[in-house]
């Protein structure tokens, strides 16, 4: 199993105990939720009024120390509302966390160190090699989840992301 | 260690040894793990969520995939302390160089050398270069561990991502050059990824990367110039002994001969753990306590003073030693 499936896989059983079964983890059925994933960076463009801009472009190649944003987009295209909506996403292998990135409206955020217990900063812990314990910091988060509040009607999209730094 | 052979004359050269950094030994340690050019960077995000109060149900993103590029960077660190200390007229004097790539991708690197730069004294002379082998610390030209003589286009160093290379540069020295004249070389180093060197950082060159992937230009524009410098200290140790009758006429059993050694050191520059011995010939016997350094008597004991009569040998220590310098050592035996 190489690495990005092994935390394609972590990133999947954390969301359980949606994995029942496998054909729950299918894309796209109808009266189901959408989701995309977008990757993007943040590019400066010359205005015609000689300002600069910050926009985001979508990114096919990057460099080391490059920062990227990820964006998931999730819709509702069904006619119920969908109640208990979490999302829930891996910081990629090769990548760190930009702390304080992570962003989406009308959500509760938490992070995780293994992909599987999430929780708020200030109770992720780490041991150190002296048997102590320290907070964890940004850049050892695994993965990040977002619960909606609330929820998320029939033609609705949310939106929740993060940055990370290519290693 | 320079040291007298019995000789009523000799002329040592002293020189520096030029240690050589702990890092500069292991040529292929690296430091910080940049992600490999041609990684590709995956993401899928899920979303789990109810419907009207049912089980949860579970989508998955598309794959948000991308490739890292490959980042040119190069740099060049000048491995010797101090300006190497050269004679003149003088014989391959080595300057020695740390080459590392610190892209993320394999990467070849073209070497040339400039000795016509200003701001020295003098220009050094000489063309080669050698690429160390791995085999044994420092430049070998020959031997079993001989280093390998550099040929631009031939045998281009190609480093790994954050690896590194010791480079060897070696020059003679003009005759005729003052005590302390300088003498600069610069070592370039360039990638050899067409249009890579000198580029601007952030230039992309499409498909010249690791694999197919982009080369992307780093903000050392893919080259690297270091200078290194060496110094006309002329360090020579000159040793003329003479030998004196007591009381005048010829050396016969019985007299006793008064020795004389002048200790001269040369130049600009300090030689290290200087140390004189001066057995002494069979047909001669020593007189106890003879010796004096510089016009103070000396113990024959191995002990605190500088000198001592041991084995059958002189042996004046005067240790880390700057020139110039100058010193009068006496003893004296009787002939059998």
């Amino acid at each position: 199993m190489n690495a990005i499936t092994q935390a394609l896989l972590i990133g999947l059983l954390s969301i359980s105990p949606a994995l029942a079964s496998p054909d729950k983890a299918a894309p796209a059925k109808p009266g189901d939720i959408v989701v995309t994933s977008l990757a993007e960076q943040e590019v400066e463009v010359k205005l015609p009024d000689g300002k600069t801009e910050k926009k985001r472009q979508p990114v096919l190649t990057a460099i080391p120390g490059a920062e990227v944003i990820y964006t998931t987009r999730f819709t509702n295209r069904g006619k119920r509302p969908a109640g208990n909506v979490v999302v829930t996403n891996p910081v990629p292998e090769h990548t760190v966390f930009v702390g304080g990135s992570a962003f989406g409206e009308n959500t509760s955020m938490t992070y995780s160190l293994d992909g599987i217990n999430f929780n708020t900063p200030d109770k992720l812990k780490v041991k150190t090699p002296d048997g102590k314990e320290r907070t964890a910091l940004p850049s050892e988060y695994t993965a990040i989840r977002w619960a909606y509040r609330g929820e998320l009607a029939p033609g609705k999209t949310g939106e929740v992301g993060f940055r990370v730094r290519i290693k | 260690m320079p040291s007298s052979n019995g000789t009523p004359s000799s002329l040592i050269k002293a020189r520096w040894i030029s240690l050589v950094s702990v890092l500069a030994l292991m040529p292929g340690m690296a430091w910080a793990a940049l992600t490999p050019a041609g990684t590709v960077i995956s993401n899928i995000a899920a979303v789990t969520y109810t419907l009207d109060g049912g089980g949860p149900d579970t989508t998955r993103s598309n794959e948000a995939r991308l490739v890292v590029d490959e980042i040119i960077n190069v740099t060049l660190t000048w491995q010797d302390a101090a300006p190497v200390s050269v004679n003149s007229p003088g014989v391959g004097d080595v300057l020695t160089f740390l080459l590392t790539n610190t892209g993320n991708g394999r990467e070849g690197f073209r070497l040339t050398r400039n000795n016509l730069l200003s701001g020295d004294q003098y220009d050094p002379v000489g063309s080669l270069i050698y690429l160390e082998n791995g085999l044994a610390p420092g430049l070998q030209t020959s031997g079993p561990n001989a280093d390998v003589l550099y040929i631009a286009g031939v045998n281009d160093p190609v480093l790994g991502a954050e690896r590194s290379l010791l480079v060897y540069l070696v020059s003679d020295t003009p005759g005729g050059l003052d005590l302390g004249a300088k003498g600069l070389v610069a070592l370039t180093a360039a990638s050899v990824t067409p249009g890579a060197a000198g580029a601007a950082p952030g230039t992309a060159l499409p498909g010249l990367g690791v694999d197919g992937v982009a080369a992307i230009v780093g903000n050392t524009r893919a080259q690297a110039t270091r200078e290194g410098s060496y110094i006309v200290s002329g360090l020579t140790l000159k040793l003329t002994k003479t030998v004196e009758v007591l009381g005048g006429g010829e050396a016969a059993p019985g007299k006793t001969l008064r020795y004389t050694l002048l200790v001269e050191l040369a130049g600009a520059g300090v030689v290290k753990d200087l140390v004189i011995t001066d057995p002494l010939p069979a047909e001669l016997t020593y007189l106890a306590n003879s010796i004096t350094v510089d016009a103070a008597s000396r113990t024959d004991a191995a002990d605190a003073d500088n000198a001592q009569f041991t084995a059958n040998t002189l042996t004046v220590n005067f240790g880390d030693t700057a020139a110039p310098r100058r010193h009068v050592i006496t003893f004296s035996a009787t002939v059998k």
